[in-house]
């Protein structure tokens, strides 16, 4: 009887025999299938397979990573159907491709294409100013930036499967990603130790729906998977965002930027998987050739994709 | 309020059930990740630090009861594992060894949200002593008792309670009345907090809702008045309880490690139905291959089903584990990352051994001797059961979806007794075909998708066409899932898997002993 019940209440279309897609259970499932892993941005087919050769999780279809749109400038887009199908066909793991916040019909045109996830990011121009994509619409499960636990919480409100940190793309300097990672941490501990009493005043500055600050306090993390994004550039980076209490991570220009980037998306994926032991970084981390130059300064670069959508 | 004289019948102490596993603060948290898989349904049971504090309200119990020159004569619970267990361990310290399950005192704050444990499910639950099911189903609530106007004329306290009760359990009144015993006697009932709540705003001066929330294993006393009412005698918060911190909780680790062998800490002899689960406290160990993936939630289920499960990350981790789990993640990253850091030829080694292995969607890919739609250049497998498998058969993840699965008819028992068990497909593989000696457990009917064909014609969508697809199968020791039980609120493959696992082991101890798990 427990078991019949239990099957009731999670897949309610599965009694009627037609199956249910797009539950939430599904997109974060989804999620929680990629942990421990790391998902790499590339531009080609050809740099797909490598990632996939280097034991990418999933990998980012997009027309420039964002090292190359801070150079550039200029407005930018969601990718060329034609490259993202590509990518598709050469590749068994998921792909996932960017969509302008608030640009949600090129979220329908990715969905309609069929990739496995959507990042709404702030790497790419802003197209709404004030609303993010409504999530909860789609099949395809989203993936979205947060510095801080307000900012999460509203993108799983919206109907986001999975979170990472802004950081700061582009750059090879992980600095921003740690702050966002800690603020995250520092915060849901702040909930957690507080008076139930005041998390009524505490969802209302951090601007979160009561409901998920609440089961964010029961919780102790997130409710859905956490990943590390904007600025990786070495196994070291990847260890480090990965004690920090991240998922997983995501490697935007700093595999395909770098001297050698077989060796280097090797390397940061032995980290993830070996993140605790240090003699395993080391080994990993020997002789890896030159990595992405990045930005030594963050606050003083003309761009600063941390500040969009919030 | 109180009366300190003998009223006319007997005293029956109401008591909250202990801090349960899946409570923010209680440290322990096995279950707390349930609350994202949806399985916030299940019936939860009480944690370590849960047992103190029933043994400590035990020791108030017997306090009050000497100033109240009564005994305890029986301990009625409801039928909730959180409150069994509470009652059997305050029961034993009152040198009772049986508790009285009554389901009228469950509790009905939202009907729809719970998995209401019935009679099977609970006479399993002895383990650490006797449960006996009180066989009376709860009448309907004759709501027209309980107006405004018999609460006008009559003892006023008492019908605020009464109404109260009534309004979200009003059968667990029927409970506490036949409960009370002669003068002397008392009754301790073990139920949950919103029975307890009426009480307390009650005993602090009635309508306003700002009474304080019950605690985990406060007491409420009441006592039959002599002119027929009732009186309620105290309310007492658990003051011994420091629900935050639970710093005034601290014992000796020598103490907690005695009160982590006492057997109703092991979910799995409560869980179990008679011969399908595990045997309580089983002390296999299962060890989860934590190289990419899902892995945590396997750990969970492992862990409520009680077996010990460990992550298996390095070589030396194979040491003494009696069994394995190859999680859900990204086969492809899996194999890649196993092979680079020589573990593939550890795992190979174990799935060599025959002893038991469960692969879950990757883990079944990676299991098979043959994959079809693996990535260019191919993909390394286990070749640990005979088995052909599909990689992403159903599509990309759009076309990833939660059905039921349909078990055959002589795996149902071994599965709980369930025809259909949930199923949630995530980029799902597929298994094409089974070998000899390998045995379909469970059929899904989804739609096949070509996600290759479909990009490489640049038609719009794939071709989708209907079938019956096999989504879970066993050989001797081994087991496959194409889709995620540890996504899902039933814990029966997990339960399956350990029994399969304690039979391999006992298989192994006999001597000559053949493993029929």
């Amino acid at each position: 009887m427990a078991s019949a019940s239990a099957a009731a209440s999670v897949a309610p279309a599965g009694a009627s025999g037609a199956p249910a897609r797009g539950t939430a259970t599904v997109k974060r499932g989804q999620a929680a299938m990629l942990k421990g892993g790391v998902i790499m941005d590339v531009v080609t087919a050809e740099e797909a397979r490598i990632a996939e050769e280097c034991g990418a999780v999933a990998v980012m279809a997009l027309e420039r990573v964002p090292a190359d749109i801070r150079a550039d400038g200029g407005v930018a887009r969601m990718s060329d159907p034609a490259m993202i199908k590509e990518i598709k066909a050469a590749v068994s793991i998921p792909v996932m491709a960017k969509a302008r916040i608030g640009h949600f019909v090129e979220a329908q045109i990715l969905e309609a294409l069929e990739v496995d996830f959507v990042d709404e990011s702030e790497v790419l121009s802003i197209a709404d100013d004030d609303h993010h994509i409504d999530k909860r619409k789609f099949l395809v499960p989203f993936v979205c930036g947060c510095r801080n636990l307000g900012e999460a919480l509203r993108r799983v409100a919206e109907g986001a499967a999975m979170i990472r940190t802004k950081g700061e793309a582009g750059t090879g300097n992980v600095v921003e990603a740690v702050r966002h990672a800690r603020t995250v941490n520092a915060e849901i501990r702040k909930l957690q130790a507080m008076d139930e009493s005041e998390v009524f005043s505490f969802a209302k500055t951090i601007g979160a729906p009561l409901s998920l600050v609440e089961e964010t306090r029961k919780l102790g993390r997130l409710p859905v998977v956490n990943f590390a994004a904007g600025g990786i550039a070495t196994p070291a980076d990847a260890a480090l965002m990965m004690q920090l209490g991240m998922d997983g991570v995501f490697v935007g220009s700093g595999i395909f930027k770098s001297g050698d980037p077989v060796k280097r998306g090797k390397a940061i994926v032995a980290a993830v998987s070996n993140f605790r032991d240090a003699k395993k970084l080391a080994e990993v981390s020997t002789g890896l050739g030159a990595a992405m130059s990045g930005l030594g300064n963050i606050k003083e670069s003309q761009v600063a994709f941390r500040e969009r959508g919030v | 309020m109180a009366s300190a004289a003998a009223g006319a019948g007997g005293y029956v102490y109401i008591m909250r059930h202990s801090e349960r596993q899946d409570d923010g603060f209680c440290g322990e948290g096995s279950f707390a990740h349930l609350r994202e898989t949806g399985g916030h349904n299940t019936d939860i049971p009480i944690t370590r630090r849960g047992i103190v504090l029933a043994e400590r309200a035990a020791a108030r119990l017997l306090r009050e009861c000497s100033e109240r020159g009564c005994t305890i004569e029986v301990v009625v619970s409801s039928p909730y594992l959180r409150c069994i267990q509470t009652s059997l361990v305050v029961a034993k310290l009152l040198g009772k060894d049986a508790v009285v399950v009554d389901a009228r005192l469950r509790e009905f704050h939202s009907p729809g949200d719970q998995t209401v444990p019935e009679k099977e499910d609970v006479l399993p639950r002895s383990a650490g002593g006797t449960c006996e099911w009180r066989e009376r189903l709860p009448a309907a609530v004759d709501w027209t008792r309980f107006d405004r106007q018999t609460e006008a004329t009559s003892s006023r306290g008492f019908f605020r309670t009464v109404r109260s009760l009534a309004e979200c359990s009003g059968h667990a009144l029927e409970a506490i009345t036949e409960s009370c015993g002669p003068p002397g006697s008392a009754a301790l009932l073990v139920t949950h907090a919103e029975i307890l709540y009426n009480l307390e705003s009650t005993v602090h001066g009635g309508e306003d809702d700002d009474a304080l929330d019950p605690e985990y294993t406060c007491i409420s006393c009441v006592q039959r008045a002599a002119g027929g009412g009732w009186d309620i005698h105290f309310s007492a918060d658990s003051e011994h309880i420091d629900e935050r911190s639970g710093r005034a909780l601290e014992r000796a680790p020598e103490e907690m490690a005695s009160i982590a062998d006492l057997p109703i800490l092991s979910a799995a002899g409560f869980y179990a139905r008679d011969g399908a689960g595990p045997e309580a406290g089983s002390r296999c160990v299962i060890g989860v291959l934590a190289l990419q993936g899902a892995f945590l939630e396997h750990l969970t289920y492992l862990r409520a089903c009680g077996a010990q499960a460990r992550e298996v990350r390095t070589a030396k981790d194979f040491d003494g584990i009696d069994g394995l789990v190859i999680p859900g993640g990204e086969s492809t990253a899996m194999a890649l990352v196993a092979a680079r850091t020589g573990m593939w030829a550890h795992i190979q080694k174990f799935v060599d051994s025959d002893k038991p292995v469960w692969g879950t969607c990757a883990g079944m890919i990676l299991l098979a001797t043959e994959a079809e739609g693996a990535k260019a250049g191919g993909q390394s497998l286990l070749k640990g059961l005979d088995i052909c498998v599909h990689r992403n058969y159903f599509g990309s993840q759009v076309h990833s979806f939660e059905a039921a699965v349909k078990v055959r008819p002589e795996f149902q028992e071994r599965l709980g007794g369930a025809a259909e068990l949930p199923g949630v497909f995530i980029r799902a593989p597929a298994l094409l075909s089974v070998g000899d000696g390998v045995d379909v457990v469970a059929t899904v009917v989804a739609e096949r998708r070509d996600v290759h064909g479909a990009a490489a014609e640049g038609a719009e969508g794939s071709v989708a066409t209907s079938e019956v697809i096999v989504a879970a199968a066993r050989g001797a020791t081994r087991l496959v899932t194409a889709f995620h039980p540890e996504l899902a609120a039933s814990k029966v493959w997990h339960e399956l898997f350990v029994t399969m696992v304690e039979a391999s082991m006992a298989g192994a101890a006999a001597p000559g002993g053949v493993t029929t798990a």
